[in-house]
């Protein structure tokens, strides 16, 4: 009979203690930051590839398909030991620390992010795609016609209507790529679950620790569910148009959440 | 060609794909004129309209307006840079006006108007709100200037999206089935508009199902069939004495209340 460590686990989940531990309260900071960084590079990678894969050249739309074709075709987690040990080895790019004052960026978080939001980028192409030809083309034809550039139109016309179809999904992107972060572990990157992994290593208290760790997680989608139901009524109540999911559905409809790639 | 021809479209052929819906199309539109194109579905009548401010790029041909002129033969003869600069430019001159209003659902009817001339003319904020308030007081829409598209009848949104083009101030307005997607009875406000414009002296190419409209405003009838001008005069002499067998059928129709 396993005998649960109780002081131990409600020392880990309860925040103000669990954060004692510099390895947790870093770690959660660093995995709220990656998460921002990872997914708003990956929407203008996203937009970009986007952009290419409708353009009229064959060359940007054969780039643009080899991109989509490579990352979401290949697994995140071999992108990032690539990325990382990869480039690292040949001398390409060492991924030396970065010092933002008293903040050291080291080389596995810039790595890890760097894929996580180059992967995403993929996955935001398809998104914005269908965003974009969602909207009529004669709202193109209009802004043409009034003698708009290309450029100009999607940046004031076809974008704008176009985020309201993109902000949904983009918003479970987010969701998973919150948990996703958490295969930076395998390059050492500071994140929250190496940051449990490391005390786990110290206590050898798996059971516990990881129940904490899936706990934090839950917690982070859970509050941004909130924030995305709410962005997602604002939405619908300035253009007049239906609400989205409700709160409730969208915790335990299942059928929002990808999961990590 | 005469001094004040301002739209001069010569030779214009346009393939999709191997279908050949403008076979050697030509026509001139004087400054003030307004002209109808009839035809039914298919005749190549939209198309032909949309080439002129290359919504479509024409297969081959050359088209004028108000001096600038582009010619194609299928690769384009012009320079790509210069060709797209000179596209710009016959834009500018051209506003035009669709079936399906296309107007901007997530700007207010004044913000659709200001738009052009902010962002293309770079006008600034008060300038464009002045040009836009009296653009859509022209078409009777300044009540409704705070509403979004969505709130306003077919009729409102058409008015709206005429004095969207008209706010860039263009030399001549195109007209592709203005009043096509409309129901019945919204369809006498658009047209009281457009017959208004065409008093103010606006030159006009209107692509139109209306007889009764081409009847009594336009100075010119343009029939078109299989992609060409069959026929073309003063609406008195089409409507009356036409020529070509399609005309003909075409007119019978409307006489017997089979088009409006």
């Amino acid at each position: 009979m396993y005998h649960f460590d109780w002081p131990l686990f409600f020392q880990y989940i309860w925040p103000p203690t669990a954060f004692h531990d510099p390895l947790i309260r870093n770690g959660l900071i660093a995995t709220i930051i990656i998460s921002v960084v990872a997914q708003a590079l990956g929407v203008v990678l996203g937009l970009f590839v986007a952009l290419g894969k409708m353009s009229k050249f064959p060359l940007f739309r054969l780039l643009a398909e080899a991109y989509i074709w490579y990352f979401r075709g290949t697994p995140l987690l071999v992108q990032m030991m690539l990325l990382f040990f990869g480039l690292g080895v040949t001398h390409i790019y060492d991924f030396p620390d970065i010092k933002l004052g008293v903040l050291v960026i080291s080389g596995a978080i810039q790595a890890g992010t760097l894929a996580l939001g180059v992967n995403e980028g993929a996955y935001m192409a398809e998104i914005v795609r269908a965003g974009i030809e969602a909207i009529d083309p004669g709202q193109m034809e209009a802004a043409k016609s009034l003698g708009m550039t290309y450029g100009l139109a999607m940046q004031r016309i076809v974008l704008p209507q176009a985020a309201k179809v993109i902000i949904p999904p983009l918003g479970n992107e987010f969701n998973s790529m919150m948990k996703t972060t958490s295969l930076m572990e395998v390059i050492s990157a500071s994140e929250l679950f190496f940051g449990f992994t490391q005390v786990n290593a110290r206590l050898f208290k798996p059971f516990e620790l990881f129940i904490a760790a899936s706990l934090y997680y839950l917690a982070l989608t859970t509050i941004w569910s909130f924030v995305q139901a709410r962005i997602e009524s604002g939405l619908g109540e300035r253009k007049g148009a239906e609400r989205g999911p409700g709160m409730m559905e969208r915790l335990f409809s299942g059928a929002t959440g990808k999961g990590a790639r | 060609m005469s001094a004040d021809t301002i739209v001069r479209v010569s030779d214009l052929h346009k393939w999709f794909g191997m279908l050949h819906v403008l076979r050697s199309v030509s026509l001139e539109v004087r400054l003030r004129e307004v002209v109808c194109i009839i035809g039914r579905s298919g005749s190549g009548k939209s198309t032909l309209l949309r080439c002129i401010n290359f919504l479509e790029e024409p297969s081959h041909g050359m088209i004028e307006v108000d001096k600038v002129k582009v010619e194609t033969n299928g690769k384009g003869i012009s320079t790509k840079k210069n060709h797209r600069q000179l596209i710009h430019d016959i834009r500018l001159q051209t506003g035009m006006v669709f079936q399906e209003f296309n107007l901007f659902p997530h700007r207010t009817a004044l913000e659709n108007v200001m738009e052009g001339p902010i962002t293309v003319k770079g006008m600034n904020k008060a300038d464009a709100v002045r040009i836009a308030e009296f653009n859509l007081d022209r078409v009777g829409m300044l009540f409704k200037k705070d509403e979004y598209p969505l709130r306003l009848s077919g009729g409102q949104k058409q008015r709206v999206a005429i004095a969207r083009a008209l706010a860039m101030e263009p030399k001549v307005m195109l007209f592709d089935e203005p009043t096509s997607a409309l129901d019945p009875e919204l369809i006498g406000e658009v047209l009281n508009v457009m017959k208004n414009l065409a008093k103010e002296g606006m030159t006009m190419l209107v692509v139109t199902h209306e007889m009764g409209f081409a009847r009594e405003v336009a100075d010119r009838v343009v029939v078109m069939a299989d992609g060409e001008i069959i026929e073309q005069g003063v609406p008195a002499d089409v409507f009356n004495s036409p020529q070509d067998a399609r005309t003909q059928a075409l007119i019978e129709r409307y006489h017997s209340g089979g088009a409006r």
